[in-house]
């Protein structure tokens, strides 16, 4: 396998709640995560997931462990910028993303800040651009833009940075069906096509099925992690961590209790048709 | 923004009934009117034309009390969250019954009743600050403060949005439960269509500021219907036994929990060895 762009060695983190209490969000928590791949990380609310993606570009700083990212440590403050331009981060609200006020702009914010020539500014912004399908709206204000326009151009403006990984805490929250297609869409385009490692973080279990590995998580640690059949195959019980199987996988295990032999690794509509017909 | 280029007519022409004690799902992509119609039901929104009428009363032309009707139809917006100010969830709770001017022993009864129907301990949670709550807990203490007021109708805008798992059965359970047992008439607004299918007794679709489509979720999402050109999508069970049935399985596609369906594909396959 290519060698890790993100490394945690047993990372820790705790947030400190008034009189004197603390929430250990990270414990003693190890990952790698591979150049190309596509991960998904799931858990409950509080199981740690967006303290993690803070860790991965320097956001947050471990209270205990290390976070390596390209090889570089995060805790180091003259590697920030360079993590930071590595590994971008999307969040959840679009709303809370876009600072100028039209597309164009908004994607050439972040080179501006790297302090990237005007010209190759102007070339990133229409490859970005170009990448999510926003290039006719290159001169519309992003406020006119829905719901998954929106979320599209905050990963053009974080592409228009050249990073290597992505990371994308919760990005279909707000969206609606369509919105939730063309970000998934756009999310696989960039890893199999661009070749950029993506790190999704959802609450949606539907949206994991196409990862390479799922990782889940629970109160600060990795509980498991696996391919989409291993994980959603009914190997592992995840009732305890509060996480549903996808409809599909569910079904699944319901007809092997029933008495039909369906492979587990069968995860989507297609297989299931198939096998059943 | 009337008056602008940037004018769009949000609603046209909708016209709707809801009967008393239903549960509604009303779906649509972003930007298709549902946010729009709903301020219309508690008259947060007054029509540009046409009418309104709850009971049969036009809520804009005096023969009703807005007030009264906000009180009897309650909107919970989305990310009621937000919304949270007090320094103790009693307090925050209590705001709404508070200004329909109750007090002492009747105000804690509402206070506790709402808590209670969203599985929240009145004794555990009254003193504490809504601040420190979770994600979760913060929502159904928002929704705790709608119900203390007794509606007869509670409107819910995405009630769900950007839950984990758990949260959001937890939170449709409660609300499923009020609908059962309080006859409480439910208007959910919502982009989870595997959600709207289980709960909803009737659907409405909108596109465009249109009401394109209503019926049982089951013709709503059934094979033929027009909901594939809107943008949404029909969750995937039905999908599944849409496809079994085109391929020639006799299976029933108006299923929307897995048992069911895990029955209904059984059954077909024990007829099939007989």
């Amino acid at each position: 396998m290519s060698k890790p762009i993100i490394q945690a060695v047993d990372l820790c983190y705790s947030y400190s709640l008034d009189e004197g209490r603390e929430i250990r969000a990270l414990d003693n928590l190890s990952l790698k995560i591979f150049e190309g791949e596509h991960v998904c990380l799931i858990g409950p609310n509080g199981s740690g997931k967006s303290t993690l993606a803070r860790h991965l570009n320097a956001l947050l700083l471990p209270a205990a462990g290390e976070v390596y990212v390209d090889g570089l440590l995060t805790a180091l403050e003259e590697h920030c910028w360079e993590i930071r331009r590595r590994v971008g981060l999307v969040f959840q609200n679009p709303d809370n993303q876009i600072v100028a006020t039209t597309v164009e702009e908004d994607v050439a914010f972040g080179p501006e800040n790297l302090g990237v020539d005007p010209p190759l500014i102007r070339q990133r912004v229409a490859a970005s651009l170009a990448l999510v399908g926003l290039s006719d709206m290159a001169r519309h204000a992003p406020h006119l833009l829905s719901g998954g326009q929106k979320q599209r151009l905050a990963i053009a403006g974080i592409l228009a940075m050249r990073p290597r990984c992505l990371v994308l805490d919760e990005p279909t929250a707000m969206l609606d069906p369509r919105g939730r297609r063309e970000v998934l869409a756009t999310m696989r385009m960039l890893n199999r096509q661009e070749g950029v490692t993506v790190i999704h973080i959802t609450h949606f279990m539907e949206e994991t099925l196409e990862a390479d590995r799922i990782i889940v998580m629970d109160r600060g640690r990795i509980a498991c992690s696996g391919s989409p059949a291993e994980i959603f195959g009914g190997k592992i019980d995840l009732e305890p961590i509060g996480i549903d199987l996808p409809v599909i996988p569910a079904l699944v295990r319901a007809l092997r209790v029933g008495g039909l032999a369906v492979p587990s690794h069968i995860l989507n509509v297609d297989q299931l048709v198939n096998y059943l017909c | 923004m009337s008056g602008t280029p940037f004018q769009v007519a949000a609603l046209k022409r909708v016209t709707m009934s809801i009967s008393s004690g239903e549960f509604v799902g009303i779906i649509g992509e972003t930007g298709s009117g549902k946010s729009t119609l709903v301020q219309h039901f508690n008259g947060l929104l007054k029509p540009a034309g046409g009418e309104v009428l709850f009971e049969g009363k036009n809520i804009w032309t005096g023969e009703m009390n807005l007030r009264e009707l906000r009180s009897r139809v309650a909107l919970l917006f989305q990310f009621p969250e937000h919304q949270l100010f007090e320094e103790t969830v009693f307090a925050d709770v209590s705001f709404g019954p508070r200004n329909l001017g109750l007090s002492g022993n009747e105000l804690e009864e509402r206070v506790r009743f709402g808590l209670e129907c969203m599985g929240l301990d009145f004794g555990v949670f009254k003193d504490r600050s809504p601040f420190q709550l979770s994600g979760g807990e913060k929502r159904r203490v928002a929704m705790a403060g709608i119900l203390a007021m007794r509606p007869q109708v509670v409107i819910l805008d995405e009630p769900t949005a950007g839950m984990d798992p758990l949260g959001r059965r937890q939170f449709m359970e409660q609300v499923s439960r009020l609908h059962r047992e309080e006859k409480l008439t439910v208007i959910l607004v919502t982009h989870n269509m595997e959600e709207v299918a289980l709960l909803a007794e009737r659907l409405f679709v909108f596109y465009h500021g249109e009401m394109l489509l209503q019926g049982r979720p089951a013709d709503v999402f059934g094979a033929d219907s027009l909901i594939k050109g809107t943008g949404l999508e029909i969750p995937p069970l039905s999908e599944l036994l849409q496809r079994l049935c085109r391929q020639g399985k006799g299976v029933r596609t108006d299923i929307f929990t897995v048992n069911e369906a895990a029955q209904e594909i059984l059954q077909l396959y024990r007829k099939e060895c007989v």
